[in-house]
């Protein structure tokens, strides 16, 4: 019996309420870090039981400490300022870093917060990185003047940080670059940073792209080396998935298949017409099945309710195709090597 | 010579002040408001973003497009024939725009931007009052039917209908705000960027389209903006055969636009996008001054035939950043109008010596400068 259709989710879950309110408070002055950092581990540990509950393959900690994916890395790194906010889309704002010197890691930034959470599961739980050239895209430069430099230190400081994930025993590590399929020409740079990044890591490494010119981007992407690229593909119709009749797709892949900016729950019946979609182009060991992108910007219950749609949807097409749900050993897989098809000669 | 907006400013307060709309968005989702009252917030940004532009200096306003979304779907919702579908990435920004997807052939129904124009002109004229001046224009900006049509989904119809339906529907829209007596109307037309050397069908297209959207508008003043990019392979005749009176470059992300603006008929009114609206860092005020001499030296244009804009919208800047964009582009549009070199450099540059050194950014005493003993002390 074949294995696959793993269940995960992209990252982040919405704070409960009360958290949210504590953020305010906190950033006004009004509540004390000990008293926050209580209110985050709570949440983590109330979000990773929802998910064992529910059955997830491998969880998330739903970031419950983090702001904006790539405001919060630049917070923690040296030579980055906070600027003011700038909007993301509707009445989403986020407050945009400015890089005014040389960007470097100075100390571990998720490794604490992925050992809180590991240690509530004996499932795996991944490892949320936001990937270089997104953290460089999605800031201002006032420093380096040139992209390729700017990205590339954050590569390197984002490979410190995936190696003492993985040091600390994580087996999935993702790192998110939403912004690399924005611009085509870029791509070989989001590739040559995450050959940095995961240069030497014993971890099944992923990337997360989402909300681009897909078509464009593919089958380039293959190029980044990562074992697995997930995509967001509810939200887009799967379309992607019929180019991969002509090009085929080299990796695994992360397989969106509810909207996370929609507030209507898909059905199960939808999202299992998703993977089976992509199980006409994919062996079923290569498909994870998870939400099109973070779900923080649902409500709590929407945000459950979405998960359990993913679940049930991929339980579904399990049952209907005689596939299991034991995970493979997480490591480097062939695909990380394996970029874009070229033509012969080429 | 004056400085304007692209079209949005952001929506953000300044620092420390509270962010009053975002709240009331947050309070008409969970219906604590309704519309009127979400409304009324609205207008009092659009009073608050508009006094910005008038006390930084810049001479033809505009509402910052703070009540939209987007561009594309703050048209598309108005016609007949759209749905909204799912999100998509602005071109190669972090911001995301909801995809119109055509129906039907879309079809105008009644004015789309006519009403916030007329809010925004009676706010213009409102604050010019209180500060005893003259009421300043107010521009009205629209997405224009080729860039529309390139970034929806044209479902059944399909691109090349759907683009020349919109071009007629727009023209309707047009007309109305000609009507309404609006003193410029700009259309932005930034996927002409997209149009590549080889893109012969959609070059006809994009002329097709805008020869539609502009029929019967000659005695307008109708603007044609392109931003995200240069359009240098849409073409100059192409561009300059069409009954726009003036152009708006994005000079930052698009400097082969040079190239269009020196081929640019000299009746044409030039905007220089010039100020970065994509980084915080402070843009250097005599390459915006080159800029503007520059663009009134083309074709005998002359500097009342020229301004200075942001390179594209500047909501992609945080508010406190945004304002000293405008400021430093009003400082910059009326320095440029300063004749005298002299007066000029010592208006850049207090330091500087003469007009080239100050124009290159660079200040070196005159005795440093190799050869300055020997011509007295001036090159």
């Amino acid at each position: 019996m074949s294995n696959g259709l793993w269940t995960t989710s992209v990252g982040s879950f919405p704070k409960p309420p009360e958290l949210v309110k504590a953020r305010a408070e906190h950033a006004a002055g009004r509540l004390g870090d000990d008293q926050l950092h209580a209110l985050e581990r709570r949440a983590t540990e109330d979000w990773i039981r929802f998910q064992e509950e529910l059955g997830v393959d491998i969880l998330v900690d739903g970031e419950m400490y983090r702001g904006d994916m790539a405001t919060y890395f630049a917070e923690e790194m040296a030579g980055f300022e906070i600027g003011g906010l700038v909007r993301s889309y509707g009445n989403r704002y986020y407050h945009k870093p400015i890089a005014v010197g040389p960007v470097r890691r100075t100390h571990p930034i998720t490794v604490d917060a992925w050992t809180y959470a590991q240690s509530l599961t004996k499932r795996p739980v991944k490892g949320m990185l936001t990937g270089p050239y997104t953290i460089a895209d999605w800031s201002f430069d006032e420093h380096y003047g040139s992209r390729r430099e700017f990205v590339l230190d954050l590569a390197r400081a984002i490979h410190e940080e995936a190696m003492d994930l993985a040091a600390a025993g994580a087996r999935y590590i993702q790192v998110d670059e939403p912004a690399a399929s924005a611009r085509m020409d870029e791509l070989p740079l989001v590739a040559e940073a995450m050959a940095i990044v995961t240069d030497g890591l014993d971890a099944h490494a992923i990337t997360h792209i989402c909300y681009g010119d897909f078509m464009h981007a593919y089958p380039t992407m293959l190029d980044i080396p990562v074992d697995q690229v997930d995509l967001e593909m509810a939200n887009s119709g799967y379309d992607l998935l019929e180019r991969f009749r002509d090009i085929p797709f080299t990796k695994a892949i992360g397989l969106g298949v509810v909207d996370v900016h929609s507030h209507r729950i898909e059905s199960v019946d939808e999202a299992a017409d998703g993977i089976r979609r992509a199980l006409e182009v994919l062996p079923p060991e290569r498909i994870f099945v998870d939400p099109d992108c973070g779900l923080k910007t649902r409500t709590v219950e929407e945000a459950k309710e979405k998960m359990r749609v993913v679940v049930e949807a991929a339980r579904r097409v399990r049952a209907e195709r005689g596939i299991g749900d034991e995970l493979p050993d997480a490591g480097p897989t062939p695909g990380r090597s394996i970029g874009a098809p070229r033509p012969a000669g080429a | 010579m004056f400085a304007t907006l692209v079209g949005a400013y952001p929506r953000t307060p300044l620092p420390g002040q509270p962010f009053r709309v975002r709240a009331a968005h947050a309070r008409l989702e969970r219906g604590e408001i309704d519309d009127a009252a979400f409304r009324a917030a609205q207008d009092d940004l659009v009073r608050e973003v508009m006094a910005e532009q008038l006390d930084a200096g810049l001479e033809l306003l505009t509402d910052g497009q703070v009540r939209w979304d987007d561009q594309q779907t703050a048209v598309a919702r108005g016609l007949r024939g759209f749905e909204v579908t799912g999100l998509l990435r602005y071109f190669d920004t972090n911001t995301y725009y909801r995809q119109p997807r055509a129906l039907e052939e879309p079809a105008w129904v009644s004015p789309i931007t006519v009403d916030d124009w007329r809010f925004a002109r009676d706010v213009a004229v409102s604050l010019a009052h209180e500060r005893g001046i003259a009421a300043p224009p107010v521009k009205q900006c629209l997405v224009g039917p080729y860039t529309l049509a390139r970034l929806s989904d044209p479902g059944e119809v399909g691109r090349e209908r759907l683009t020349l339906a919109l071009a007629e529907a727009l023209n309707l829209e047009l007309l109305a705000l000609r009507d309404a007596g609006v003193p410029v109307i700009q259309l932005d037309e930034n996927a002409l960027t997209l149009i590549g050397p080889d893109d012969v069908a959609e070059r006809a297209l994009a002329g097709e389209a805008l020869r539609r959207v502009t029929r019967g508008l000659e005695e307008a003043h109708l603007c044609l903006a392109i931003t995200m990019g240069d359009a240098v392979a849409a073409g100059a005749d192409l561009l300059f055969e069409l009954p726009f009176r003036s152009y708006l470059f994005d000079l930052i992300a698009g400097p082969d636009n040079w190239e269009l603006i020196a081929r640019a008929p000299g009746e044409r009114g030039i905007v220089c996008g010039v100020a970065n609206a994509r980084n915080t860092r402070a843009d250097d005020e005599p390459v915006m001054i080159w800029a503007a001499h520059y663009a009134a030296s083309t074709g005998g244009r002359g500097l009342d035939r020229v301004a200075l804009a942001p390179s594209t919208s500047l909501e992609y800047l945080p508010r406190d950043r945004a304002k000293a964009k405008i400021e430093a582009l009003a400082e910059a549009a009326r320095k440029a109008t300063i004749a005298d070199p002299e007066e000029l450099a010592k208006a850049i540059d207090p330091r500087a010596v003469d007009a080239r050194s100050a124009a290159l950014g660079v200040y070196e005493p005159p005795s440093r400068r190799p050869g300055a003993a020997a011509r007295g002390g001036r090159p």
